[in-house]
C-alpha cells in the first residue's frame, strides 16, 4: 500500500553525503527534504583547502565546496531544514523523523548525520573545551597567534590541520599514539619537512592541566614508560570520529562502534533507510567518498520508492 | 478527428521558503544597538571598531554587547529573546570558519524573524557559504559585510582598519539605504 507522506525522501545530514543525494533524488523527481543543525556542507566546510576532490586541480577550499554543492541543491529545489533530529519512528508504512520543529513522515530515509569528533576523554579534556582545547584548528587556530601549540592525532585529519597551524603558531608538535604517523604519505613527508613541526610517535597524553595561560600535558612513551611534560598555549585533538547514531539505537543496526550496518546498496537493516558517508559502517571517511556513497544510496532510495508506488 | 492538448504539471517543489526580513530603520540616529561577537579572535576589534565609529555618527542611545561562549552554536532563545526585546538593531560578528558563519547567519536570521534588524559580518573566504546558508534559511538578501580574510592572527591596527574601510558598507547594510 502506498500512503501518503509528508515527503518522498527526507536525507538526514547536509554534508557531502546527505547534499549529494539530494541532488540524485531531485533529479529522480522526488520530493526531498535535506535537514541540517549544523552548517551545510557538514565538517569539510572547515578546511582550509580540499586537494582530494576530483575537479579542483588547484584544490578548493571547504567553504567554497559546501557553497557550490548547497547552491546546486537548491537550484534543483530540494528542500532545507535547519534542526535536529531527535527520533526516526517507523508508523505503518512510512518513516518518521521526529525534529524539534516537529514530526516529518517520508516514503523513505537516508541517514546521512555523519561523526562528532572524537574526545580524548582524559581529566582536564571538558574543562578546557572551549578555552584551549579545539577539535578544529581551522576555527580555532587564530587564538594562539606566534605561541606553541600540540595536536593530538598523526592521521589525516591531525596532519593537515597541523600543517595549516604551522602558518599560525610558533611551534607545533603532533602527539601519535601509534609507533609511526598514520597519515597519508604525502602529508607525511610535508609535515617532516616542516620546521616549525615535531612529532612525538608511541606517546599517550594522560592529562591535561592548566598552568596560568599555559596548558600542560602529561605525557607517556608508551614504549619505554618514560613520562614527560609538554608546556603549549592550545591542543587540537584529531584522533577520530564518532557517529551521531545515538538516537537510532534500537531502530537500525549498529556496529560495535555504533556506525550502521549497511548493504551494498547501503540499505540499513530496515527496509527503506539507507545510510551513507561517515555514519556508515566501512567507509572510508573522505569527502568524495562520502559524495559517492550520497548518490548510491539516492539510486537505492528512488529504487524503493518506485517499487513501493507499483505494489 | 479533433486534437486536444492536456498541459502536464510538474508537482515537484521548485522554491525554497522565503522568509521576510525585519523592516530597516527610517534613521540610525539615536538607536539602541546590539553588538554580538561570537568569541572568534579579531571579531570583537572589529565589532568594537564599528560601535565607535558609528556612535560617533548617529549618538546612539545604548550600546549593548554580548559575547556567545562558543562560535560555533547558536544563541540560546531566550538571549535571543532578550537582545530582540532590547536592541533596534543587531551587528553579529565574526563570520570566518564553517561552522561560525553558519551559526552567524542562524543567528540573525532568529533575530530578524523577531523583527530586529541585522548585520552579520562575514570574511571574504566565507562569503559564499554565509549567502548560500542564508538562502537555505529562506533570507536571501540577508544583509551581511564582508571584510578582507582573515580577521583573526593579525595585528589589531589591521583589523580595526578593516571596520574603518567598511564602515559605509555597515551603514548601507543597516539602514537598507
Amino acid at each position: 500500500m502506498y500512503a501518503q507522506s509528508d515527503y518522498d525522501l527526507i536525507i538526514i545530514g547536509g554534508g557531502p553525503a546527505g547534499l549529494t543525494a539530494g541532488l540524485y533524488a531531485s533529479r529522480a523527481k522526488l520530493h526531498t527534504a535535506v535537514i541540517e543543525r549544523g552548517t551545510l556542507g557538514g565538517r569539510i566546510a572547515n578546511a582550509e583547502l580540499v586537494e582530494n576532490f576530483p575537479g579542483f586541480p588547484q584544490g578548493v577550499s571547504g567553504s567554497e565546496l559546501s557553497a557550490k554543492m548547497t547552491s546546486q541543491l537548491m537550484q534543483a529545489g530540494v528542500e532545507f531544514m535547519r534542526t535536529e533530529v531527535t527520533g526516526v519512528e517507523l508508523r505503518g508504512e512510512l518513516k518518521w523523523v521526529n525534529t524539534a520543529q516537529g514530526d516529518y513522515s517520508a516514503q523513505a530515509l537516508i541517514i546521512a548525520g555523519g561523526c562528532q569528533p572524537k574526545k580524548l576523554g582524559i581529566p582536564g579534556e571538558e574543562e578546557l573545551v572551549g578555552s584551549g582545547i579545539s577539535y578544529c584548528a581551522f576555527c580555532d587556530g587564530n587564538h594562539f597567534a606566534g605561541q606553541p601549540v600540540a595536536v593530538i592525532g598523526g592521521g589525516d585529519g591531525g596532519i593537515t590541520e597541523g600543517l595549516y597551524l604551522t602558518r599560525i603558531a610558533s611551534k607545533v608538535t603532533v602527539i601519535e599514539i601509534l609507533p609511526c604517523l598514520n597519515a597519508a604519505r604525502v602529508l607525511q613527508e610535508k609535515a617532516r619537512e616542516n620546521p616549525k613541526m615535531d612529532i612525538l610517535c608511541s606517546t599517550a597524553v594522560e592529562a591535561i592541566t592548566v598552568d596560568g595561560a599555559m596548558k600542560s600535558l602529561s605525557l607517556k612513551n608508551v614504549e619505554t614508560g618514560k613520562k614527560s611534560i609538554l608546556k603549549v598555549s592550545g591542543i587540537f585533538v584529531l584522533i577520530g570520529l564518532i557517529p551521531e547514531t545515538g538516537y537510532l539505537k534500537g531502530l537500525v543496526e549498529l556496529d560495535g562502534e555504533g556506525f550502521i550496518k549497511v548493504t551494498s546498496s547501503l540499505e540499513t537493516s530496515v527496509s527503506g533507510i539507507f545510510a551513507a558517508g561517515d555514519i556508515r559502517n566501512g567507509s572510508s571517511r573522505q569527502a568524495i567518498t562520502a559524495a559517492g556513497d550520497g548518490a548510491t544510496a539516492a539510486l537505492s532510495a528512488e529504487k524503493f520508492i518506485t517499487l513501493k508506488q507499483r505494489l | 478527428m479533433a486534437t486536444k492538448t492536456i498541459t502536464v504539471l510538474d508537482p515537484t517543489a521548485k522554491s525554497q521558503k522565503v522568509l521576510k526580513m525585519a523592516p530597516r530603520p527610517d534613521s540610525l540616529k539615536g538607536k539602541v544597538v546590539g553588538f554580538v561577537w561570537n568569541n572568534k579572535p579579531g571579531g570583537d576589534i572589529l565589532l568594537n571598531r564599528f560601535a565607535e565609529l558609528l556612535n560617533k555618527r548617529y549618538h546612539f542611545a545604548r550600546v549593548v554587547k554580548y559575547t556567545k561562549p562558543l562560535a560555533s552554536s547558536g544563541t540560546d532563545i531566550g538571549t535571543l529573546d532578550s537582545l530582540s526585546a532590547t536592541c533596534d538593531l543587531v551587528i553579529i560578528a565574526m563570520g570566518d570558519c564553517g561552522s561560525c558563519t553558519s551559526y552567524v547567519v542562524y543567528d540573525a536570521v532568529e533575530f530578524e524573524k523577531r523583527g530586529t534588524p541585522t548585520v552579520s559580518v562575514i570574511s571574504t573566504e566565507f562569503e559564499a557559504l554565509g549567502k548560500v546558508e542564508a538562502q537555505a534559511l529562506g533570507m536571501a538578501n540577508l544583509p551581511m559585510v564582508i571584510v578582507p580574510h582573515p580577521v583573526g592572527g593579525i595585528p589589531l591596527e589591521q583589523v580595526a582598519k578593516k571596520a574603518n574601510n567598511a564602515l559605509e558598507a555597515m551603514v548601507k547594510a543597516l539602514s537598507g539605504k
